[in-house]
């Protein structure tokens, strides 16, 4: 791999350069070192695939894929371009397949991806076709490695990716687990969002407690969120990834009225149907928030009864698209079936809470791509990157130093 | 399994001409100057026919996964490949013998009478049922 | 509800429907947002469902309301807390089908389209869907909507959808 000509600042992790965020050449070695290299990316839910045959197409990186259910045990992940002259084959976002062909000259694919027909490979009558040592095992779909954790599913491009618990590390494994705990799963359905930002900026955000209560008005309004709350901010011992929890806030002492009088809040506002926020108590632990984001796909959330992963796909530098899936648990009664969709209300693209921060990634990015030559970004809240001496508390930045840590070694940067 | 529809003895011979007609599709030198593999349609169905180590069957033209024409396809001891996607079917019984296919392909009982090669006009009669 | 066939409208109830549209668009395109749920039943149910939810029997939306108080709910975040660049929102309507009812609740249906202006920028199509809604006449004589679905053909939003539809 290349070495990319760029300079990081003095300054160290307390400072990102907005080259990092505009840089065509930054973005490429990106794609090729993080997103096709050594981790995994988020790929589905195994509860999105029922049956053998079973498939949904989805982008890892830049580069799409089939997931599919290739045997009632067995869940493959196959590049979605034929290996004959590159067509993309499946069209669709989901589906059931028996096999899968290409339209262009049909050639066919078993479900795991291995080449089963060429049309005319003996030729015609003797005449044409194949060379007779032309040997189909060598043309199968790019298969990827996939590891099925707890129901989510992972694949990378890469054979060298460790297990996916050394991958998270057991640091982290109880953030995971708590929301994607082994019960069936059910989807609630999906929202999706381009945001033109770089994809960076999701990851940042969710382990920004800093920005939670202060840019997240509906948060503190409606008693949903506080910065003196009890709260969690964690890493993998990498940097890479992250979790976040919060404490309810009226378990956290202080009245309401205390600290959002520091606020830029109307404290008098009450919400005229509750519903929209009440939660029930479902998940191991008291928190109302708890987020794992695993480098650098995907945010598995919980907040109030909302569960949902957020996984990013980059679209050049300058944008990604966010693609939000609600699940909730098999055995959800109608109740609770109602209560997520009303709390789907602070997320995705009309998110009472989230539009707040995808609108201000756009704000963030119009300004980098008007920044001068050595510009960066300044991150100096708090103490400590990736060792992190700053549990407890929201007035940090040292997870985003953390994950720039890691940055720079896996760009070497 | 069904049974292999073999050549039948002449002792059976006799008996099987008056029980049933029988319809001539090619002659044997047809046959084996086309390699042993033959396509022809008779009263509008399409055949497949084989010869094996002097064994002859017959199977509709058609697979049955796609719209392959096994008489285009490549014969190798009792297995006929299809041209489209290298699905398998043994002629002897029909059943698919290799993915894609998976459906069985329907057989036609054949016999040879001197230098002709005929086919049961009963199975033709009853695949024409099927079609229509 | 099974609206039936049976009890076709008639031009008046279609005029007075048609007015109802005019005037709810009017007042979302003028901004006016606190007027906006008393367009609405108290129990009443609002949508905004993306196509790929909808068909799926999927129910998350992008937004909703299943009562009028959610609806002031929305208002209240929109004009206080939400933060987003500025912008205007302009809705076109048409295709307006009234589908059959009881004389008292009508099924009704209509294309929407919205068109998106940021500043500085041109304006743009957000999205755009078919509404699936249902018209109840309340005791005083007046159109409310207790279903309005809008059911979005964009899957994929460009960043946000601020404003109802």
């Amino acid at each position: 791999m290349n070495r990319i000509a760029k300079t990081w600042p003095a300054a160290g992790v307390s400072e990102i350069p907005y080259w990092v965020y505009t840089d065509p050449e930054v973005y490429a070695a990106e794609l090729e070192r993080i997103w096709y290299g050594d981790h995994w990316i988020y790929a589905g839910l195994e509860a999105e695939l029922p049956q053998v045959g079973s498939y949904r197409t989805t982008t890892l990186g830049e580069r799409q894929v089939i997931v599919v259910r290739s045997a009632p045990d067995q869940i493959s992940v196959l590049e979605n371009r034929c290996r004959h002259r590159g067509v993309r084959i499946c069209q669709l976002r989901s589906g059931k397949l028996d096999g899968i062909t290409c339209p262009y000259h049909q050639w066919s694919y078993a479900l795991d991806g291995a080449l089963q027909g060429v049309p005319f490979r003996r030729g015609i009558k003797g005449k044409g076709g194949m060379a007779r040592d032309f040997s189909p095992s060598d043309y199968g779909l790019l298969r990827l490695k996939v590891e099925v954790v707890n129901g989510v599913i992972w694949a990378s491009f890469s054979d060298k990716t460790p297990p996916f618990r050394d991958y998270l590390g057991e640091k982290l494994w109880s953030s995971y687990e708590r929301i994607v705990d082994g019960r069936r799963l059910r989807i609630v359905g999906y929202s999706r969002q381009s945001i033109p930002a770089n994809w960076k900026l999701v990851i940042e955000n969710i382990r920004d407690p800093y920005h939670g209560a202060l840019l997240h008005v509906f948060l503190p309004t409606f008693g949903l969120f506080r910065p003196d709350q009890a709260s969690e901010l964690r890493m993998d011992e990498t940097g890479r990834h992250g979790s976040l929890m919060s404490l309810p806030a009226r378990d956290s002492g202080g009245g309401h009225e205390d600290v959002t009088r520091d606020l830029a809040v109307d404290a008098s506002l009450q919400l005229a149907d509750k519903r929209l926020i009440e939660a029930v108590k479902e998940l191991k632990g008291v928190e109302t928030l708890g987020s794992c984001s695993v480098f650098p796909s995907v945010i598995v959330l919980q907040q109030i009864n909302a569960l949902q992963v957020r996984h990013i796909v980059p679209k050049g530098p300058g944008g990604c698209e966010l693609i939000w899936t609600h699940f909730g648990f098999e055995k959800d009664d109608e109740e609770m079936r109602r209560r997520r969709i009303r709390h789907g209300n602070l997320f995705g693209p009309a998110g009472l809470v989230s539009v707040d921060d995808s609108e201000v990634f756009a704000m963030a990015q119009r300004g980098y791509e008007t920044a001068e030559d050595g510009g960066a970004t300044v991150v100096r809240m708090g103490t400590g990157g990736r060792e992190n001496r700053d549990e407890g508390h929201m007035a940090t930045e040292s997870a985003i130093r953390g994950l720039y840590q890691y940055y720079r070694e896996v760009m070497g940067l | 399994m069904r049974e292999p529809h073999a050549m039948l003895s002449t002792a059976d011979t006799e008996r099987e001409m008056t029980e049933s007609e029988w319809i001539r599709v090619a002659s044997v030198t047809e046959l084996r100057e086309a390699g042993g593999l033959l396509g022809r349609s008779i009263r509008g169905i399409p055949l497949a026919i084989y010869e094996v180590s002097g064994v002859c069957f017959a199977t509709l033209d058609r697979c049955t996964h796609g719209e392959g024409r096994l008489s285009d396809g490549y014969l190798e001891g009792f297995l006929i490949e299809c041209p489209i996607h290298q699905g398998l079917f043994d002629v002897r019984t029909g059943e698919a013998a290799r993915p894609p296919c998976v459906e069985p392909v329907r057989t036609f009982s054949v016999r040879r009478e001197g230098e002709d090669l005929l086919v049961s006009l009963d199975s033709l009669e009853q695949a024409e049922a099927s079609v229509t | 509800m099974n609206a039936s066939r049976e009890n076709p409208p008639t031009a008046s109830h279609r005029e007075a429907i048609r007015a109802l549209y005019d005037a709810y668009f009017e007042t979302l395109d003028d901004g006016r947002l606190e007027e906006w749920p008393e367009f609405f039943a108290d129990e009443c149910r609002y949508r905004i469902i993306t196509r790929e939810n909808y068909e799926a029997a999927q129910g998350l939306c992008i937004m909703q309301a299943d009562s009028k108080g959610m609806l002031t709910d929305r208002v209240r975040a929109i004009l206080k807390t939400q933060v987003y660049a500025p912008r205007y929102y302009r809705r076109f309507y048409s295709g307006l089908r009234v589908l059959g009812g009881t004389g008292k609740e009508w099924e009704v249906r209509q294309n929407v389209l919205i068109v998106q202006t940021l500043i500085d920028k041109p304006s743009e199509i957000l999205g755009c869907g078919v509404g699936r809604d249902r018209v109840v006449s309340n005791a005083s004589g007046e159109l409310k909507f207790v279903d309005r679905t809008l059911v979005f053909d964009t899957e994929m939003i460009r960043n946000s959808l601020i404003y109802p539809a």
